[in-house]
């Protein structure tokens, strides 16, 4: 296999760097809420569940640049191929001009559609991810500094009273609640980035139907009576 | 046939060739290494890396069959535009106005 033009050594340690950043906002806000009861054990837990789905986004913007080129490019080449097909279908009518058109219209630039609208759906799907990568760091990252920012102001309204305890369990109860929201908005969007793909791979199926997780591409290969129609012109005189 | 007739041909020929071409030397090689790792996938989305895989190489599988298609067809309407050429080429050779 290729190695990965979108994912690379960079990328491990932007993902490596998020984890650590994560890691001391999440340290912090347990840190303060470590006279509450519950407070450290919950603050860990949720530290520890952002963290599984923490990756640096950069992949997936890349990955959308280049599944979108990608997907013009086949528009275009199907474009392309149509307008060639009408140019020639102007010039040339036989036996050989009817099986070059029958099968450029219904073959290839079938297939050119199909993959140009599979890979705007693998785009889609990158922007999902990046987007959600997006939003649940920056979400995790602004929840847990208001819930510091909280602590924070609740010790320095006096000496330390139930009041002030109250305040840090309010803290951290709320960034709890706050961060299993925007969780859920992260969920909701990896769901949606899977129905993407899912598109893209039906597009495909529907018209590559093939075994185990293989397409079947056969029906792209010029059949050998159509290679020998279109091919050679004596053929063409001798129909 | 006429030469802008052939000349037509000719050129819808060229285009697919060359787009036949691209996908060779481009485009084929850009989506082998469009590969997603699995450790690029947060934890809730690790039932997508195969999706992505199979995707990927089924785009793959099927532009590199695009592209030898393009390619015999592109040699086809040039082969074509040989033929009638080379027929007009004949024809206005065996003219003459003394006969």
């Amino acid at each position: 296999m290729a190695e990965s033009s979108l994912y690379g050594k960079v990328d491990r340690g932007t993902t490596h760097d998020l984890w650590v950043t994560v890691g001391i906002f999440g340290a912090a806000l347990a840190a303060c809420v470590a006279p509450t009861a519950a407070g450290p054990a919950v603050v860990a837990g949720m530290t520890v569940l952002a963290e599984l789905n923490i990756r640096t986004p950069d992949p997936w913007d890349a990955g959308s640049d280049a599944w979108n080129d990608l997907s013009d490019q086949f528009e275009k080449a199907k474009n392309r191929m149509t307008q060639a097909r009408g140019e020639v279908d102007k010039y040339w009518k036989d036996k050989g001009a009817e099986a070059f058109k029958t099968f450029v219209e219904t073959h290839v630039e079938m297939a050119l559609a199909a993959i140009s609208q599979a890979a705007g759906d693998v785009r889609n799907m990158c922007d999902d991810m990046w987007w959600g990568l997006v939003t649940h760091l920056s979400g995790f990252l602004v929840l847990t500094a208001a819930a510091i920012a909280a602590c924070v102001v609740a010790y320095l309204s006096g000496p330390f009273t139930p009041a002030v305890q109250w305040g840090l369990v309010a803290a951290w109860v709320t960034a709890v609640l706050a961060l299993l929201g925007a969780l859920l908005t992260f969920v909701q969007q990896v769901w949606t980035a899977g129905r993407d793909i899912g598109d893209a791979f039906s597009k495909l199926d529907n018209m590559f139907h093939g075994e185990a997780d293989r397409l079947n591409t056969e029906s792209l290969k010029l059949p050998e009576q159509d290679r020998i129609r279109i091919g050679d012109p004596h053929s063409w005189e001798k129909e | 046939m006429t030469s802008i007739e052939t000349e037509t041909l000719r050129s819808a020929g060229k285009t697919i060739s060359d787009d036949a071409h691209t996908f060779a030397s481009e485009t084929v090689g850009k989506l082998a290494a469009l590969t997603m790792p699995h450790e690029a996938f947060p934890l809730f989305a690790w039932g997508l890396v195969n999706d992505y895989e199979q995707v990927r190489r089924g785009v793959a599988d099927v532009t590199g069959a695009v592209q030898a298609a393009i390619d015999a067809i592109g040699a086809a309407l040039t082969n074509i535009a040989n033929h009638y050429e080379e027929q007009e080429r004949v024809r206005s050779d065996n003219f003459s106005y003394r006969d």
